[in-house]
């Protein structure tokens, strides 16, 4: 079934906690996957991609041990299996350097800054996932509730 | 200034103009040849003894220009140039030296050529070494410069760091003891209103988040199959520290109240997890702090033996699941800071320490030895941890520099900066092998014997 999904990875505990208690908000209809590092966001992606469902939404910390935030969304843009796949760093510590790296390297599509807002990051994650649904062409019905109107209604304008 | 060529044709110079009895001069030892800002006519060139050339800035401050010994010429750029004097020339011993002036000018020396033509070669020498000393000083006064800067730099460092610190120690210190005040609120709130309740939020308070999001993923499926619950009951049971006995324990109602059971652990646990994160904060604002702080008196005479020993203890509770081995030789006092060298063993040990936990080391071992090599004190500290991965092997004493991820032992990167830091401060080399069950520290400290 072509369900998206939303990954968060950080490799602290009590930061992926706090995330799942705002993220709640897409609980219903999205599934939320929770990752310490890269790696294991990788291998739950090859569990997604192999079930035939969608990596909609990545959002993922930069500065972790192993491999780093950007590396991995870079790697991600690589990867044939999720051209659209979205791309939000949610970061602490960046410096300049890393977030030019990070918007030309591995295009990300956001960038937020800790601490966050949480109704900024959840409005930014809607935006990318509208964006996402849209791209894929998957039913956004199923998500309308969930999704962000003004995104949606610019794209249906244009193919009206 | 002075000059030595030696060479056939200075050589020649020499014995036409240098050889009159009657043009040397005695100079006995402090007596000036000339002083700065004066007209000179007369080239010199030293027969014995020594002489020593400097200037006076205008500050009052002496620089060094030359030592002239014999053989070599003195004030060719004032006579010369005819401008007046750049240097002081003073004999540092009792020496002569002879002596030609334009009048005393003899033109033997081939053909048609002048005096100035003659001596061309020990001019353009001159140049040449007044242009490299000059490029000398500068170097040496922008290294100076390099080193004031970076110790003004760390001295504001260090102030700010204070001055952070102070306000972040209250903010932290007030978030750290209400977060603590309402967590007992809300267990006495608990404890009244839901009972029932009151045993999850203890639990999540006082275990937190030991499990990773990855058994938390195996645990939701183990329980879904095994109490049969909806996709939801399982995650918001999976995600608490209860096991699979103390689910047994609901009986038929574990579906219903896995939502509440869930939100209350959840409660307890982030209650922990702001505790944490306040000592977390005031860990680090102490590591800056610590980072900026000016280089403390050094004034006592310290065992090392001693500080190794305080340190050990300081770690006791780190320790204790660890087999230490003690070698200590008997060494020299050395003049220093206790508190300095406890901070550097204390940085290293707990390193090694959280290396061995970290990589769940069988039979973990550390090893501190001490003893003296060619006048130095050595202390060498040694784990059979997993070692420093090869990536950071390059840049550990750097800030920022980290493996560690878990727990209260949360790495900010900032232990072996302020180690080097300190030992930078007594001369003292640190370097370090490391491999998979070897890991080694080696500290050479120099004792008061090998510098004077």
């Amino acid at each position: 079934m072509a369900k998206p999904n939303i990954i968060c990875v950080d490799d602290q505990r009590d930061i992926l906690a706090t995330l799942k208690k705002e993220l709640l908000f897409f609980r219903d209809l999205i599934k939320v996957y929770y990752c310490e590092s890269a790696e294991e966001a990788a291998t739950i992606m090859d569990e997604i991609d192999a079930e035939s469902e969608h990596v909609a939404v990545i959002v993922c910390d930069h500065v972790m041990p192993g491999k780093s935030g950007v590396d991995f969304l870079s790697e991600v843009k690589d990867d044939n299996r999720f051209p659209n796949t979205k791309k939000l760093l949610l970061t602490g510590l960046a410096t300049h350097e890393d977030t030019i790296e990070a918007i030309n390297k591995a295009k990300i599509d956001r960038y937020i800054g800790k601490p966050w807002e949480t109704h900024d990051l959840i409005n930014k994650i809607r935006v990318l996932l509208t964006e996402y649904i849209l791209e894929e062409g998957l039913d956004y019905n199923d998500y309308i509730t969930i999704l962000d109107q003004d995104t949606l209604y610019a794209q249906l304008r244009k193919t009206m | 200034m002075s000059t030595f060529v030696k060479n056939f044709h200075t050589q020649f110079l020499i014995d036409i103009y240098f050889s009159d009895p009657n043009r040397v001069l005695k100079l006995p030892e402090n007596t000036y040849l000339f002083k700065q800002d004066q007209f000179n006519d007369r080239l010199f060139l030293v027969k014995e003894g020594k002489l020593r050339g400097f200037g006076i800035n205008p500050d009052g401050s002496e620089v060094e220009f030359f030592t002239a010994t014999p053989y070599m010429f003195v004030g060719v750029n004032s006579f010369f140039s005819t401008s007046k004097t750049m240097t002081n020339v003073v004999a540092l011993e009792d020496s002569s030296v002879a002596h030609i002036g334009y009048k005393d000018a003899v033109y033997l020396a081939g053909g048609n050529a002048s005096l100035s033509e003659q001596f061309l070669p020990v001019i353009v020498s001159e140049l040449t070494i007044r242009q490299t000393r000059m490029m000398e000083i500068g170097a040496e006064k922008e290294k100076t410069l390099n080193k004031l800067i970076q110790s003004e730099k760390l001295a504001s460092l260090g102030q700010m760091a204070a001055g952070i610190a102070h306000e972040l120690n209250n903010a932290i210190a007030v978030l750290e003891k209400n977060t603590g005040w309402l967590g007992e609120q809300v267990a006495k709130i608990i404890e009244s209103h839901t009972p029932d309740m009151l045993e999850y939020f203890r639990k999540g308070m006082t275990e937190g988040r030991s499990l990773s999001n990855n058994e938390i993923r195996l645990r939701e499926k183990q329980y879904r199959k095994v109490f049969k619950l909806t996709e939801y009951a399982a995650e918001m049971l999976a995600q608490t520290s209860l096991d699979e006995s103390d689910l047994a324990k609901l009986g038929n109602r574990i579906e219903e109240s896995a939502a509440l059971i869930g939100t209350f652990w959840e409660a307890g646990a982030t209650i922990k997890d702001m505790l944490v994160a306040a000592q977390h904060a005031t860990y680090v604002v102490k590591s800056v702090k610590e980072l900026g702080v000016q280089r403390s008196r050094r004034d006592q005479k310290i065992e090392v033996n001693e500080t190794l020993k305080e340190a050990l203890t300081l770690l006791q509770s780190d320790l204790r699941k660890i087999n230490v081995d003690l070698h200590f030789s008997t060494l020299p006092a050395i003049i220093a800071n206790a508190g300095e060298l406890i901070q550097v063993w204390s940085n290293l040990i707990k390193n090694a320490c959280e290396s061995l936990v970290q990589g769940k080391t069988i039979d973990p071992l550390l090893e501190v030895a001490t003893y003296m090599e060619n006048r130095k004190i050595i202390v060498r500290i040694r784990d059979n941890g997993p070692g420093i991965p090869e990536e950071i092997k390059h840049k550990i004493f750097q800030p920022n520099v980290t493996t560690k991820k878990e727990g209260l032992s949360f790495g900010l990167g900032l232990g072996l900066p302020i180690v080097q830091r300190i030992l930078d401060g007594y001369g003292a080399k640190i370097v370090f092998e490391s491999e998979p069950g070897n890991t080694t520290f080696t500290i050479s400290i120099p004792t008061g014997d090998t510098h004077g």
